[in-house]
């Protein structure tokens, strides 16, 4: 694991880099050959967290793979209600879905982002939807979301230290998270 | 790296082996995964089937090994089971073994839940419960009950006459358990008025 560097200032913390979404295929192809299938693994947040892989028959090799490092307590505090984050593993193919309800309320949004790679690092699906109590907020993407800057010019939903081509689970699931607290509070 | 006993283990689903045989692997599968309980869940749906490591808190810092018992998917749906979810719970010294679904033979609709938990000194936890979904009644019994129960004769009526409590194999507990819950649906079909 690499620690990248903090902007110091802003509340940011240090982070590790975990492994990027195109390069998740390197570590699923193996299980998805021994299994003939593609499979899930799955991180709930909520009233009970758990997190499960899901597959379409019985492993006969080890599984290994990096299970997304999500602090579900700290989500419940930032005001998910719940939240779903789905890996779905083909050959090659790594889709990230992101589901959930932000805030316990009447007004609370509800959330779906999708960031799908193949393992050459192409983006194939890029889409955030918010749904609020009066509709559907026009779609964005997690790329439109990287662009947007404070008046400082810095990132105001990205770390300093994201870059598209290398995001990864935790990364997206924090954008993401910063993104909807502020459409919730505007 | 923990060490997990070949012979259990070689990354093939389990056969024929009792629950006390799965404790030391168990452990070295929990302890070479980094997490402090795995639950493996087979799920059985007519012709579907799924298979899930579920934990809690924590995630995985190694590799988690399958270790789960094979079973006959038709054979074990024919006898009744709508849906059934077969579960091998692993924990350090501690092998779980749950087995819950809908059962229905007609007119009978029922929820089963069995729970056997296995330590190093024997079963900590032997639990049956059925509910009849008619009238919303849970029955609550325990495997050793069930493998008490005798015919006239004095022969086990459930068990076979070599079966032993507390060191049968995990297929061998889920046909007496079928042979159990058709005589149950048999013997529950009318309901008695309180």
């Amino acid at each position: 694991m690499i620690v990248l560097r903090s902007p110091g200032d802003g509340g940011y913390v240090d982070r590790e880099q975990k492994v990027p979404l195109h390069e998740l295929p390197n570590w699923g192809n193996a299980l998805v050959v021994n299994t003939s299938r593609p499979f899930q693994v799955r991180c709930s947040i909520g009233d009970k967290s758990r997190t499960f892989f899901r597959f379409a028959k019985i492993p006969t090799i080890p599984v290994e793979f990096p299970v997304p490092e999500l602090d579900a307590e700290r989500y419940n505090m930032d005001g998910w209600d719940h939240l779903a984050i789905t890996l779905h593993l083909e050959k090659d193919l790594a889709s990230l879905d992101l589901q959930g309800r932000f805030g316990r309320d009447d007004n609370s949004l509800i959330v779906r982002a999708r960031l799908v790679r193949n393992a050459v690092n192409e983006t194939k699906e890029d889409k955030v939807t918010i749904e609020k109590k009066d509709g559907e907020l026009p779609a964005t993407s997690i790329f439109d979301l990287m662009q947007v800057r404070s008046k400082s010019g810095d990132p105001r939903y990205a770390r300093f230290s994201d870059q598209y081509p290398l995001l990864d689970v935790e990364g997206v699931a924090a954008m993401v998270t910063r993104y909807v607290k502020e459409l919730r509070s505007a | 790296m923990s060490t997990i006993h070949p012979t259990h283990l070689d990354g093939n689903p389990i056969q024929d082996l009792p629950l006390s045989a799965l404790l030391q692997p168990a452990s070295d599968i929990v302890k070479a995964s980094g997490l402090e309980s795995i639950r493996q869940i087979g799920f059985y749906h007519k012709k579907d089937f799924q298979f899930f490591f579920e934990f809690d808190a924590g995630r995985p810092t190694g590799e988690i090994r399958p270790m789960y018992p094979a079973m006959d998917a038709e054979e074990l749906m024919a006898e009744g089971w709508e849906h059934l979810a077969l579960e091998v719970h692993l924990a350090l010294q501690k092998v779980t073994l749950v087995v819950r679904g809908y059962y229905f033979r007609e007119p009978v609709p029922l929820d089963f839940h069995l729970m056997i938990q296995q330590g190093p000194a024997g079963y900590l936890k032997d639990t049956i419960a059925i509910t009849d979904r008619r009238i919303q009644e849970t029955e609550n019994s325990s495997f050793k009950d069930l493998m008490e129960i005798r015919l006239k004769s004095g022969d086990p009526k459930y068990a076979g006459a070599n079966d032993i409590y507390g060191s049968m194999t995990i297929t061998r507990m889920i046909k007496i358990l079928n042979r159990y819950l058709r005589d149950w649906t048999v013997s529950h079909r009318i309901i008695e008025r309180h």
